[in-house]
């Protein structure tokens, strides 16, 4: 969920760079925080800091503020939270968003994005429609690979100007 | 169209006799397909489509770099030949190392028992997911959302190698998903059904209390009570066995992913005792009617049957020709591509572990407090560490099923679950829903068995209800 902090608003800035030169000019759509994606199982909307659409957006009952067809969101944490860790006894659950947007058939990956260390990890589909795969991406010198979208984001770049005090 | 794709056959092999002495090997890959997509949400069509397809990819091999060209113009055959062995020469600077296998020139079908989905129309296939999309919807007044989602495919698939290897093979694939979201105010519960066959249209009729099944779940969690999160000895149905021997342990089976990653290979070391003396784990395409079943893999080895744990010990993994050839291994068939778009990658078939001899009822005796599991929800792998949500759930009291929970998550280190297997029940049931992932070729279609399983410290999680603005 978003604070609002200005290392928030940076690594959102950096994303959404990025992802658009990727995108740019092909069928994916990148559209910033403040689109409303709607939950049609739920009823209610949700606000990403990042959708990614292929093809035109799909809206619910043609209204304009409800997006019902990401492939791909991010999301940027803002506290600290575990990581992942080969020696933990289970797999981390991150905050509620992803586990209600899991149901969305359109969506192939999830991506946090950590604000207090230079860390993202992808959750895509793998096996099956409800099996999730998991990637983890540490560190300014590696890169996070998004296989829908062919997109390739250096660390360096998502982190670009970010406060690296608050990088752990 | 099938015309087409026997002309191409004669073509095939002359361009592999010219260009094959020019690189180690060489495979074309030509490819028709038709298939169906029907998917109905809240009983409303949203797809409904009937495609066919044609194309092919080449494959060639120089000094160990690969070279790979696809198309969709039969006409842009010699062509791409002409581009993959170029690109091969120019990558390869090193050693081809393929296992042998010897050439075949064969014509084969999987036999179907009853009726292809060819012959069924596509009004007959829509009525089918609206009768069941009725079902779900009409089962209580707080289904919120259905959903029914109706595939299928009939492949043929020509392969002709530089070593002489022809083979014609063509199958039939079907597959059907259901599910039913229940709502009471803020509480939000979902059950799931899936099912697919490579046998018969029929295998998809009459699933009514399957699907009802669905249905049920949903409602009735509405009204249960989150699981108390803890670690448990747990038995799990033969559902989640066959989910979590492909899920957790198959994967890390296939040989590419252990060649590529030297910790992994080491983890996989053959002879390394993995669970007790009693398990048994198989993976492969030989035995007949299941989802991964078929005659010859993608780059013409026969579909074999290998085990891969054999009385507790790992004895055996997953190969292609290459990876088979690189670790001085025997190819075990296991050469799967998705479509012709894709290069062949080192995928599971059949995956189960054996029935053992245990009685399903006994698997419960003597757990003081512990959680029974059936089916699954969803899942998340990240190399050796699983989750998996049960699709409905017990707790155990004394040795006895008690009172029905929900939010039921199964997390481990397959490693660690695999040693903890306390018994194997003497039950065995084929799931045939799978549709298999990797390296961006989704929905691949597998088997995947197994019996029942107690299994012990397993960290059981509850659902927490945050929620996100």
């Amino acid at each position: 969920m978003s604070n609002g902090s200005i290392n928030h608003g940076r690594i959102l800035r950096n994303l959404m760079r990025l992802m658009d030169v990727t995108c740019g000019h092909s069928l994916y759509e990148v559209l910033p925080r403040g689109v409303q994606m709607w939950l049609p199982e739920q009823e209610r909307g949700v606000y990403p800091d990042l959708i990614v659409v292929a093809g035109a957006p799909l809206l619910h009952d043609g209204q304009a503020d409800r997006v019902l067809n990401p492939c791909v969101l991010f999301e940027i944490l803002s506290d600290p939270t575990p990581s992942y860790s080969p020696e933990a006894a289970a797999l981390p659950e991150r905050g509620g968003l992803f586990r209600q947007c899991r149901a969305i058939p359109y969506l192939q990956a999830y991506v946090f994005v950590h604000q207090t260390e230079a860390r993202v990890e992808q959750f895509y589909r793998a096996d099956a429609e409800h099996l999730w795969g998991m990637t983890a991406q540490t560190g300014l010198d590696s890169v996070v690979e998004l296989a829908i979208t062919n997109a390739r984001l250096p660390m360096m770049d998502i982190y670009a100007q970010v406060d690296s005090s608050l990088l752990v | 169209m099938a015309e087409a794709i026997d002309q191409a056959r004669m073509r095939m092999q002359e361009l592999c006799d010219r260009w094959g002495p020019r690189v180690d090997y060489l495979a074309i890959r030509l490819e028709q397909s038709e298939g169906t997509d029907i998917f109905l949400r809240g009983g409303n069509t949203e797809t409904l489509s009937e495609a066919i397809a044609i194309g092919g990819h080449v494959r060639a091999c120089y000094r160990g770099g690969w070279g790979f060209a696809s198309f969709n113009d039969l006409e842009s055959l010699a062509p791409c030949v002409e581009d993959a062995v170029a690109a091969a020469r120019l990558v390869g600077h090193d050693e081809t190392l393929l296992a042998s296998v010897d050439p075949v020139q064969v014509s084969c079908r999987l036999p179907l028992t009853g009726t292809d989905p060819r012959q069924v129309s596509l009004a007959r296939k829509k009525a089918l997911c609206s009768q069941y999309a009725d079902l779900l919807q009409g089962a209580d007044s707080r289904i919120a959302t259905t959903s029914v989602r109706y595939a299928d495919v009939a492949q043929r698939v020509l392969l002709a190698t530089s070593e002489g290897t022809l083979i014609d093979q063509a199958w039939s694939d079907m597959e059907m998903r259901f599910a039913a979201t229940a709502r009471n105010g803020d509480t939000v519960q979902t059950g799931r059904e899936t099912t697919g066959s490579r046998k018969a249209y029929e295998d998809l009729e009459n699933l009514d209390s399957q699907v009802m099944g669905a249905a049920q779940r949903a409602i009735a969690a509405l009204d249960l009570p989150p699981v108390r999160g803890g670690t448990y000895e747990v038995v799990i149905d033969p559902i989640l066995t066959g989910l979590f021997v492909h899920e957790a342990f198959g994967h890390l089976s296939e040989a590419d992913m252990a060649y590529e990653n030297p910790d992994l290979l080491e983890s996989m070391s053959l002879g390394r005792r993995f669970g007790p003396a009693a398990l048994q784990i198989f993976d492969g395409a030989a035995p007949e009617g299941h989802r991964g079943s078929y005659f010859y893999d993608d780059e013409g080895t026969p579909a074999t049957t290998t085990q891969l744990i054999q009385d507790g010990v790992l004895v055996g993994r997953l190969h292609s020709r290459e990876t088979a050839g690189k670790l001085g291994e025997q190819p075990t068939g296991n050469a799967r591509c998705l479509n012709y778009h894709y290069s062949p990658l080192v995928r599971m078939t059949n995956t189960w572990i054996e029935r053992g001899t245990t009685p399903v009822n006994d698997l419960f005796a003597d757990i003081k407090e512990g959680v029974y599991a059936r089916n699954w929800l969803e899942g998340m792998t990240n190399g050796e560490m699983f989750t998996f949500t049960a699709g409905e759930a017990w707790m155990i009291r004394n040795g006895r099923l008690a009172e029905p929970v929900r939010d039921v998550t199964l997390s481990g280190n397959v490693f660690r679950t695999l040693a903890d297997i306390a018994a194997i029940g003497d039950d065995f049931y084929w799931d045939e829903s799978g549709g298999c992932g990797k390296g961006g070729q989704n929905g691949l279609p597998v088997g995947c068995g197994g019996p029942s399983l107690r299994i012990g410290n397993v960290v059981v999680g509850g659902e927490a209800e945050d929620g996100y603005e």
